[in-house]
């Protein structure tokens, strides 16, 4: 653990951790905190869609471009032999960061939402917290795979649109139910087993994918 | 054991994108600058990276300081930690800052000195006034201070071979001295333990610190030695324009124009010129560089 951790510290660069960790979880949550008691779950929706196009834009300025075929972005990191294991434990560790992260706010969303609504915890609290932890999730690793092979950012930042679109979509189609705090059909209950089961797959996916890129760049293209 | 040579490399072989490496054998000496001297294309960076460990797809065999082969390269921290390679083109993700080059250093390589480190980066003036920002970009860098942040990196650790691919393209000439300077210093370290591999297409720069050169030319090795033993090898002739027709057959390359011809030939042969009336001097490097390539070039085949 603590091997990953310096991994990670070196890889990622302390404004950026200060910034992704702290900033914006901490903007989010004050955001949301002044907009809950005007437009309840709308707010609720647009502030967490918009901290999910950032925390991916900013994966732009971490891992951006590892993956291309011919990016000799990694010469340096290949010239050593711990290279390929440091930049293997950086990965795994930015994606258990991204699933604790995500877990640290949904909690914290959903305790502003009890709070200012004086709401008591019912299942569709606690299901629509799972769904605001797993959807997010699972929908950002999977683009990762896609976004990690772009080197532009003008087009980088094309990829988190279309996530985020596709969460606030999936959040907003059930808002109106934690609004009115109806209870949580078994086909919901389901659903979210689908989306753990697609966030766990979608993890061993996105990392052994970038791994694969790494050790595709010790050979050229033929 | 065979230390008389920094690396070996046996049947080296690698076959890509219409281009085909094929070395039977590269010794690089051991306590010298070796130059690695061709044109674009020739397989320089490709041969560059196989020794680097960069590129692991090629058949054959490399050792490195008499003992351990290619195999022990990708799993004994002890050869890559004793070779310092810089690259060309985009070493480093171009978002990092300076601050992550020198973390991840300590990282990824033992013996890494980060004070020696902010104190290279100070002495190459990569900076201005002598300054280390940390916090600056490695892309807000232009080119020339990208690759003195990488000879910063390699020099703070301890190495026993530099491997510097095209080192000198980007620097301006007062930095090329002063890279000359460096490459000296670093082979007068550990009484001859250490050694220099580098690549160029442009010899004239680096001259003045090359003590073997290695001349490639569409990924096979075409001429080597020892510069001194070269410069007897090959010879500098200049003669009249009556004897150009004459001399031609016995001339390795040949230059001529309103006045005379000029051009490389081989020691061997300047026993042909007798009678001739011709002045003969040593080359340079610079010289020789040009006649070996202009003999192995594909525009020269061309041309016949």
């Amino acid at each position: 653990m603590r091997m990953q951790l310096k991994s990670y510290r070196a890889f990622v660069a302390q404004p950026y951790r200060a910034i992704e960790i702290w900033g914006l979880s901490a903007i989010l949550l004050a955001a949301y905190w002044l907009l809950a008691p005007r437009f309840g779950t709308t707010a609720l929706i647009i502030c967490y869609s918009v901290y999910i196009q950032l925390d991916m834009t900013w994966d732009f300025w971490i891992f951006g471009g590892i993956c291309p075929r011919n990016s000799a972005k990694m010469e340096f990191v290949k010239s050593s032999c711990y290279g390929y294991t440091g930049l293997k434990m950086a990965i795994l560790t930015d994606q258990m960061r991204r699933f604790v992260m995500f877990a640290i706010l949904s909690v914290g969303l959903m305790a502003i939402t009890v709070i200012r609504e004086d709401r008591t915890i019912g299942s569709v609290e606690l299901w629509y917290t799972a769904l605001l932890i797993l959807a997010p999730y699972a929908v950002n690793t999977l683009l990762l795979n896609i976004s990690r092979h772009i080197e532009f950012f003008q087009l980088y930042i094309l990829v988190p649109c279309a996530g985020c679109g596709f969460v606030a979509g999936l959040l907003a189609a059930f808002g109106e139910q934690l609004s009115d705090g109806t209870l949580v059909t078994v086909k919901q209950m389901v659903f979210l087993v689908i989306l753990l089961l697609l966030g766990i797959i979608g993890t061993a996916v996105t990392i052994w994918h970038m791994l694969f890129c790494i050790k595709r760049s010790y050979r050229d293209a033929v | 054991m065979n230390d008389q040579y920094v690396i070996e490399g046996r049947n080296l072989h690698k076959k890509f994108k219409g281009f085909s490496l094929n070395i039977p054998l590269l010794q690089i000496p051991k306590g010298f600058a070796t130059a690695l001297i061709g044109e674009n294309g020739a397989g320089k960076t490709t041969l560059m990276n196989m020794i680097a460990g960069i590129r692991l797809d090629y058949d054959g065999e490399l050792t490195y300081f008499g003992q351990y082969s290619d195999d022990d390269r990708e799993k004994n921290p002890i050869v890559k930690n004793s070779i310092g390679y810089t690259g060309t083109g985009d070493y480093y993700l171009p978002q990092w800052t300076v601050r992550q080059v020198e973390k991840l250093s300590g990282l990824l390589f033992d013996g890494f000195d980060a004070e020696s480190f902010r104190q290279w980066c100070r002495d190459l003036t990569i900076f201005p006034e002598g300054r280390y920002e940390k916090n600056k970009k490695v892309n807000a860098l232009s080119d020339g201070n990208r690759t003195k942040l990488m000879l910063a990196g390699v020099l703070a650790r301890n190495t026993k071979m530099l491997l510097l691919d095209e080192p000198a393209s980007s620097l301006d000439p007062l930095m090329r001295d002063r890279l000359c300077e460096m490459i000296r210093d670093y082979l007068n370290e550990d009484e001859g333990e250490k050694s220099v591999f580098f690549s160029t297409h442009n010899i004239s720069d680096m001259e003045n610190v090359t003590d073997y050169a290695i001349f490639m030319e569409h990924g096979i090795i075409v001429e080597q030695g020892f510069v001194e033993e070269l410069k007897e090898k090959y010879i500098l002739i200049k003669g009249e324009k009556a004897d150009e027709t004459a001399a031609a057959p016995y001339m390795y390359t040949m230059n001529s124009s309103h006045y005379g011809f000029e051009g490389i030939c081989l020691s061997e042969n300047l026993d042909k010129l007798a009678g001739l009336d011709i002045t003969t001097e040593v080359p340079t490097l610079f010289q020789l560089s040009v006649a070996i390539m202009k003999v192995n070039s594909h525009m020269n085949r061309k041309q016949r």
